[in-house]
């Protein structure tokens, strides 16, 4: 008995760590002061350091005409959202894949531009895409929402996985180990920005075009393959 | 009676004490290792690596792991820089304060276009000869760099 009591603490630490990535209808909330403040009942509460933790998304897919957050982009200016506009968004959301449509936002955001032609753009620390005017011009607005919803969506993934993504895209380190370098071929320009990018860019062809994501990068490609059929039926 | 509570009382420490995850685990054992820059107690700690790789400087070589590569020269018996792939949580950068935070960090801004949603900074920790980046919308810090630390 003696044994067993003493082994319990030393099997829990055994345990694999608890997942630390976030569910996907959660954002995650950073590490924050909490000020003092009055319960309803009149308790008087001390403010306190609150560890980080992750939130359920309350409302799904949160339409928003304007945010708390401030969100880098001197050009990026929040509108309001029309009810054609949020119709239009919302049926691409229906019609995500089945494992990308399982993710909720946190805040579905409009503005006008980010001082590009660049349609959309996500914050994925808090699970908010914003989406711009050259937007609602495109012609592959799914293919736009699936890139977004990826960069979500990576975050979900393992180390292992996302350093096999890594390795068969082709990002490596120098010999000295001291410097990454992206893939010298990337499947989209932008990709060398980071290997989330890269992911996403990766999500985004293989359903626009699966055959260009197989010719360019086959090994990339049975990657993909395998990791939305393991997320498809978890 | 008095048995149960003990185990509810093991339990609970069991459930307050540090998670236990490979990878913090890994980077805390590689900053060790560094700062003892011993290649024979580095292999004690983390085993026969699972490929060897000459590299073009003579007597060095690129000893890989699962997660990370370090370069060593077994001739010096020194390990001299390690990149490790670091994926661990929602917020890798606040992961990496909660074990780090009290050397002195070293951020620094990096250029990035004004119409991307990003803000990307190289962090140093010269105490520890860590080093890496991360964008502060999305941190996931994806390498961590490795080297002899910087003594004071």
């Amino acid at each position: 008995m003696k044994c067993l009591l003493t082994s319990i603490p030393l099997i829990m630490l055994l345990i694999p760590g608890f997942a630390l990535a976030c569910l996907e209808n959660q954002i995650y909330v950073r590490e924050h002061q909490v000020a003092p403040y009055v319960r309803v009942d009149q308790t008087p509460v001390s403010g306190y350091r609150r560890n980080g933790y992750c939130r359920d998304l309350d409302i799904e897919n949160y339409f928003q005409d304007n945010s708390s957050q401030k969100i880098k982009g001197s050009s990026l200016k929040l509108k309001k959202w029309s009810e054609a506009e949020k119709k239009i968004v919302q049926s691409h959301i229906d019609k995500l894949p089945k494992w990308l449509g399982r993710y909720r936002f946190g805040e579905v955001l409009r503005a006008e531009t980010d001082g590009t032609r660049n349609p959309a753009a996500t914050v994925p620390y808090t699970k908010t895409i914003i989406f711009f005017d050259p937007f609602f011009k495109s012609k592959n607005q799914r293919d736009i929402l699936i890139h977004e919803v990826s960069h979500i969506a990576v975050w979900d993934l393992d180390v292992s996985a996302a350093e096999e993504f890594a390795a068969v895209s082709g990002w490596s380190t120098n010999e000295n180990q001291t410097k990454r370098f992206p893939p010298t071929n990337p499947i989209k320009a932008d990709s060398v920005k980071s290997v989330t990018e890269d992911f996403a860019n990766h999500i985004e062809i293989y359903y626009s075009n699966e055959g260009i994501l197989r010719k360019h990068n086959p090994k990339a490609h049975e990657f993909i393959r395998k990791l939305v059929l393991q997320k498809e039926n978890p | 009676m008095k048995a149960l509570f003990m185990c509810l009382v093991l339990i609970a420490f069991a459930c307050t004490a540090p998670l236990v995850s490979k990878t913090s685990d890994t980077i805390s054992e590689l900053v060790k290792a560094h700062q003892a820059g011993d290649l024979k107690l580095f292999l004690g700690k983390f085993g026969t690596p699972k490929s060897i790789k000459a590299t073009k400087n003579d007597g060095t070589f690129v000893y890989s792991y699962p997660h990370f590569e370090t370069l060593v020269n077994p001739t010096k018996n020194e390990i001299i820089t390690t990149s490790t792939f670091f994926w661990k949580s929602d917020d890798d950068y606040a992961y990496l304060k909660k074990l780090f935070g009290q050397y002195e960090w070293i951020e620094k801004p990096l250029p990035s276009p004004s119409h991307e949603i990003s803000e990307v900074y190289s962090v140093e920790i010269p105490e520890i000869g860590v080093s890496f980046e991360y964008d502060r919308y999305a941190p996931k810090i994806t390498w961590i760099f490795i080297s002899k630390p910087v003594t004071k």
